[in-house]
């Protein structure tokens, strides 16, 4: 009965905290509705596509090269570009996925998006894991992906154009909000504005999707490089004793 | 191959993409692994704020609101340790300021 109400609040804190990005998935998922209907795709396939692909840059490219006449092999490999960060996010949180089942795991895999990500890693960083946070989490975006992707395909016409708005920024100001926790130290911090500068520059000059992989990766080794906080204060007992001595 | 058939293959691939990694062998986590693991994010979400701030149609851009705005987010969040604040305001100055409400520049 405990654990019952306990995972209800969990999951009542992930709907709250995915609250900021919902608004945004619907308005941009009713850009992509749109895009979608423009390009030629009935409502029943711009729907099936947020519904069992959900992945929201994947979706926009994959739109406008249907509208291009692209072939299934472009469309292919740009996707499984754009896909490569996930490999990565998932790297990142394996940890943290090692006390659930396979079966849970497997569904979980299925709603691993940036924002996903970023809230429920936030909430790892300082409470335990929670099966319901992320679900609430999961939950929260996936169908205000998919009702903003309708909205799209029944009134496109009617919405606003987000850059005139500025809401673009929306997801930038969320990225920013949450990196803050990472950076609780100075390597951290010369990390990021490092692996910042790569990406600007691997944006500027790869195929799209290929900054975040490259980032995350340069990130990745340089933690590993790094002594562990475990290490470091061995390391620094270790020092002490023999100055002792 | 039909629209659906398409789509099929995408989900395949980008669910697969997500799960691979999702859960690995435990023994794999060595205290270097794990402390590798800690900076993927610091590096995710760089590649992901930095990009937005400084490159557009695949050109490099400076957008001093945008920057503003970023920098009063960080702020706000070393002050108040709130994700909602912090979000709110800073968003709500661009959206202002791209309306027209506040005068920028």
């Amino acid at each position: 009965m405990k654990s019952s109400a306990q995972s209800m609040a969990a999951f009542k804190s992930g709907l709250w905290d995915a609250l900021p990005i919902t608004a945004s998935y619907i308005l941009f998922g009713a850009i992509y509705g749109m895009m979608a209907m423009q390009a030629g795709l009935t409502s029943w396939e711009s729907l099936a596509l947020s519904i069992f692909v959900y992945t929201g840059a994947g979706q926009f490219s994959t739109v406008s090269m249907i509208a291009e006449q692209a072939g299934f092999w472009a469309i292919l490999m740009t996707i499984c570009l754009l896909n490569t960060r996930h490999l990565l996010m998932a790297l990142s949180v394996s940890p943290y996925y090692q006390q659930f089942s396979n079966a849970k795991v497997n569904l979980l895999a299925f709603f691993l998006t940036d924002e996903q990500y970023a809230i429920t890693l936030n909430r790892f960083r300082r409470e335990k894991t929670q099966e319901a946070y992320i679900y609430g989490v999961s939950i929260s975006l996936y169908l205000s992906w998919a009702l903003g992707t309708w909205l799209g395909t029944v009134a496109g016409q009617w919405i606003p154009d987000p850059a005139s708005l500025g809401l673009g920024f929306s997801f930038t100001a969320m990225f920013l909000a949450l990196a803050y926790y990472q950076l609780v130290s100075l390597a951290r911090i010369v990390t990021f504005l490092f692996c910042g500068a790569l990406a600007v520059v691997c944006a500027l000059w790869l195929p799209n999707g290929l900054h975040l992989l490259i980032a995350g990766t340069a990130a990745f080794l340089i933690g590993y490089m790094l002594p562990s906080r475990q290490e470091a204060d061995a390391a620094a007992k270790e020092a002490r004793e023999e100055e002792s001595a | 191959m039909t629209m659906f058939g398409l789509f099929l293959v995408l989900g395949i691939v980008t669910y697969l993409s997500r799960r691979i990694f999702l859960r690995l062998p435990g023994n794999w986590l060595s205290p270097r692994m794990r402390n590798g693991l800690t900076y993927i994010p610091v590096g995710i979400f760089a590649a992901l704020i930095f990009p937005s701030l400084f490159v557009q149609g695949g050109q490099a851009v400076f957008q001093p609101l945008l920057l503003a705005a970023s920098l009063v987010c960080l702020l706000l969040m070393a002050i108040s340790k709130n994700v909602f604040i912090s979000f709110g305001v800073s968003l709500g100055l661009v959206v202002l300021v791209s309306l027209g409400v506040i005068p920028w520049g």
